[in-house]
């Protein structure tokens, strides 16, 4: 690995030739930054990966039953297991998806789980992200990289190769595929921040990278729209593009990003959506809560991957706990993501204090709050020296006929002595992440 | 190897794409011949006409908005906020290129990239016009990568026609000789004659009817020659 380290100069020289960025919005306007790539990877041993796989399977699992259940029966609502309030008033729920069951009943075809390791060594989960979780491609591309440029690095050390990703998503989009029919990346555009990735998924898994106008539907089918009117019928789509955003005659009327009518096709089983619709309800930080429930509900099974510590200020005794504690607590948002809407209880003043207190007692349902986990910090290079930094981990799932863990993840770090916050539309950092052999 | 997925299993030319595609070529074209053409006005700068760029202002059909050769060079080269400037030239094929990424390939794109990171170094744009050798061998490695990588003829033909068509304007533009454009049209014309659907075949055939010795420099050939695409 040594010689990895010494090479960071010559792997950022490659990132630099691939392009590998993503945008942001600063101040209104778009720049495009190449994302800081730390060549210390993160080492996960093969002992701590199983348990880890069957963990994010098991939850995954249970997530996808819930989606089903939650847009059909509803029989974990009516079992009491979740209030019901906190599916309706989540604002990734949608009224428009009831009933409607996904080509192979998937709704959420690849799942972007995010864990931190305690220092106790136990892995936690974060978040999950249902919807468009993105960042797989650039431990992708970094792996394509250092093993150019380190080969010996791989062959003394015994890792799972992580370049099959482009594979796993391409499988899954056969799967769901309908009538054999075109499969399509739906990408908002070139200034969207995660467009690198659209377009380098598009070309390793061999599919069509598509915008808006490239497609129409007609008679509740959708089309690839080709040079003089030609049309070839699409079958599946993996968009990148958020629900409300997807469909202008059925969500959000002045979206230019999306597709008229896609809905309809979409909900009269004519297309299949990567991932589905409505997920939100699922991966909102609210329900999170309920997931070791679902587990425990759909699969009868204990949940092998625990919640960090949460408490729902909904319930009258979480909601006095909270107020109590605020001081040692982080407060989130239900509504935010991408590492905004998170607060420190202790770097809050008393205004700051009071002024979330009210928050929290009149819009129980907006918040949850956490401990703070003390999770481990990893070893990053900042020039010639070794730092230690926080750091978390995406692991990606994909659901096809089988659930199966990506043999990899997004390790992202943040680059703050201080900071817990590793996004990096926040200045965060990432590196590979190697699941060994043995 | 199992892990490395290689093979299209779609392919699909939507009228947007079609565009990029054509415009990828022009522009990509644009960034070589331009450094070509400057080289020659640069040279006779050096002790033949100390205002030779005025005149490459003229055949290229800008403003000449310079003050000096030193201005030109500065800005004509470098200036991001000049949209005639090579180095927006250079972001114009990167445009069309990042949203092609699936079907030039990362190894297509990355000539691009790398031209972009090399035109953007101080020192290279202390050095002016000799700086700039490098791009023209990317952009030679980037032609050279579209034949060698791009196997979908319909793609790579798309790409091609565009460089062609911006190739017969730049030469005559610049004043070349009729059987050098002429080899140039016939290169345009066996690229058509493949796997290209998005020439208008009204207009070629009226192309052909005035590309002539006496007409090739007439504006109304530069007119049809620029009206060829359609999609």
């Amino acid at each position: 690995m040594y010689s990895l380290v010494k090479q960071r100069d010559t792997v950022n020289k490659w990132m630099e030739r691939f392009g590998v960025r993503f945008g942001i919005y600063k101040g209104g306007n778009f720049h495009e930054q190449l994302f800081p790539f730390d060549p210390i990877p993160r080492v996960i041993s093969h002992r701590d990966w199983i348990e880890i796989e069957a963990g994010l399977i098991q939850r995954v699992k249970a997530l996808n039953m819930f989606l089903e259940d939650v847009y059909n029966e509803k029989n974990i609502v009516k079992a009491g297991i979740i209030p019901e309030e906190f599916i309706y008033s989540s604002s990734g729920y949608m009224a428009q998806c009831e009933g409607i069951t996904p080509s192979k009943k998937i709704f959420s075809h690849i799942s972007g789980i995010d864990l931190v390791q305690a220092k106790d060594g136990k892995w936690i989960v974060l978040e999950d992200n249902l919807r468009i979780p993105s960042g797989a491609s650039y431990p992708m591309i970094a792996r394509t990289v250092t093993r150019k440029v380190s080969p010996e690095t791989f062959k003394e050390n015994a890792v799972f190769d992580n370049r099959n990703y482009s594979t796993m998503i391409r499988r899954a989009m056969d799967y769901v595929n309908i009538d054999n029919g075109l499969q399509v990346i739906l990408t908002p555009g070139r200034y969207n921040s995660a467009y690198f990735e659209h377009s380098y998924l598009a070309e390793k898994a061999g599919v069509i990278l598509a915008f808006a106008d490239d497609l129409i539907v007609e008679n509740d089918m959708v089309y690839y729209k080709g040079l003089f009117d030609k049309r070839e019928r699409v079958g599946v789509i993996y968009r990148r593009i958020s629900d409300e955003y997807l469909d202008p005659l059925a969500f959000e009327s002045t979206s230019l990003l999306g597709v008229p009518n896609l809905m309809r096709a979409y909900a009269k089983g004519n297309v299949a959506l990567m991932n589905a619709l409505g997920n939100g309800v699922a991966d909102d930080k609210g329900i999170y809560y309920f997931v070791p429930k679902m587990v425990e509900y759909y699969l009868g099974e204990k949940a092998i991957l625990q919640n960090a510590p949460t408490y729902l200020p909904y319930y009258e005794d979480d909601k006095k706990y909270v107020l109590e504690n605020l001081k040692t607590l982080v407060i989130k948002d239900v509504a935010e993501a991408g590492g905004y809407g998170v607060m420190f209880g202790r770097e809050m003043n008393d205004e700051q204090l009071a002024n979330i207190t009210h928050l929290i007692e009149t819009e129980p349902r907006r918040w949850i709050a956490q401990e703070v986990i003390d999770f481990i910090d990893l070893e990053i290079m900042d020039g010639e020296d070794r730092i230690y930094r926080k750091a978390d981990l995406r692991a990606f799932v994909i659901s096809e006929a089988e659930t199966k863990v990506w043999h990899s993840g997004l390790t992202r770090y943040t680059r703050s002595p201080t900071s817990f916050i590793v996004n990096s539309s926040q200045g965060g950092g990432f590196k590979d992440t190697w699941i060994m052999k043995k | 190897m199992e892990t490395l997925t290689k093979i299209k299993v779609n392919s699909g030319v939507s009228s947007a794409k079609a565009s990029r595609l054509y415009w990828l070529g022009r522009y990509a074209e644009r960034v070589y011949l331009t450094l070509h053409m400057l080289r020659k006005h640069f040279d006779m700068m050096i002790d033949e006409d100390k205002d030779a760029y005025i005149i490459f202002c003229t055949k290229m059909g800008i403003e000449n908005k310079y003050t000096s050769a030193d201005d030109f060079t500065k800005r004509y080269l470098f200036d991001c906020s000049n949209p005639e400037s090579v180095i927006n030239m250079l972001d114009r094929v990167k445009d069309n290129a990042m949203m092609l990424r699936e079907e030039i390939m990362t190894e297509t794109l990355c000539y691009i990239e790398l031209s972009i990171a090399h035109m953007n170094k101080p020192e290279v744009q202390s050095a002016g016009i000799e700086g700039l050798q490098r791009i023209t061998d990317y952009m030679l490695a980037f032609w050279g990568s579209i034949d060698e990588r791009i196997v979908d003829n319909q793609i790579r033909h798309s790409i091609k026609f565009g460089k062609f068509v911006e190739s017969l304007d730049l030469h005559i533009r610049f004043d070349y000789q009729f059987n050098r454009v002429e080899g140039i049209f016939n290169r345009l014309l066996h690229t058509i004659e493949k796997e290209c659907y998005i020439c208008d075949e009204m207009t070629l055939l009226t192309l052909k009817q005035h590309f002539t010795f006496d007409d090739y420099k007439n504006i109304g050939v530069l007119q049809l020659i620029n009206s060829l695409f359609r999609a």
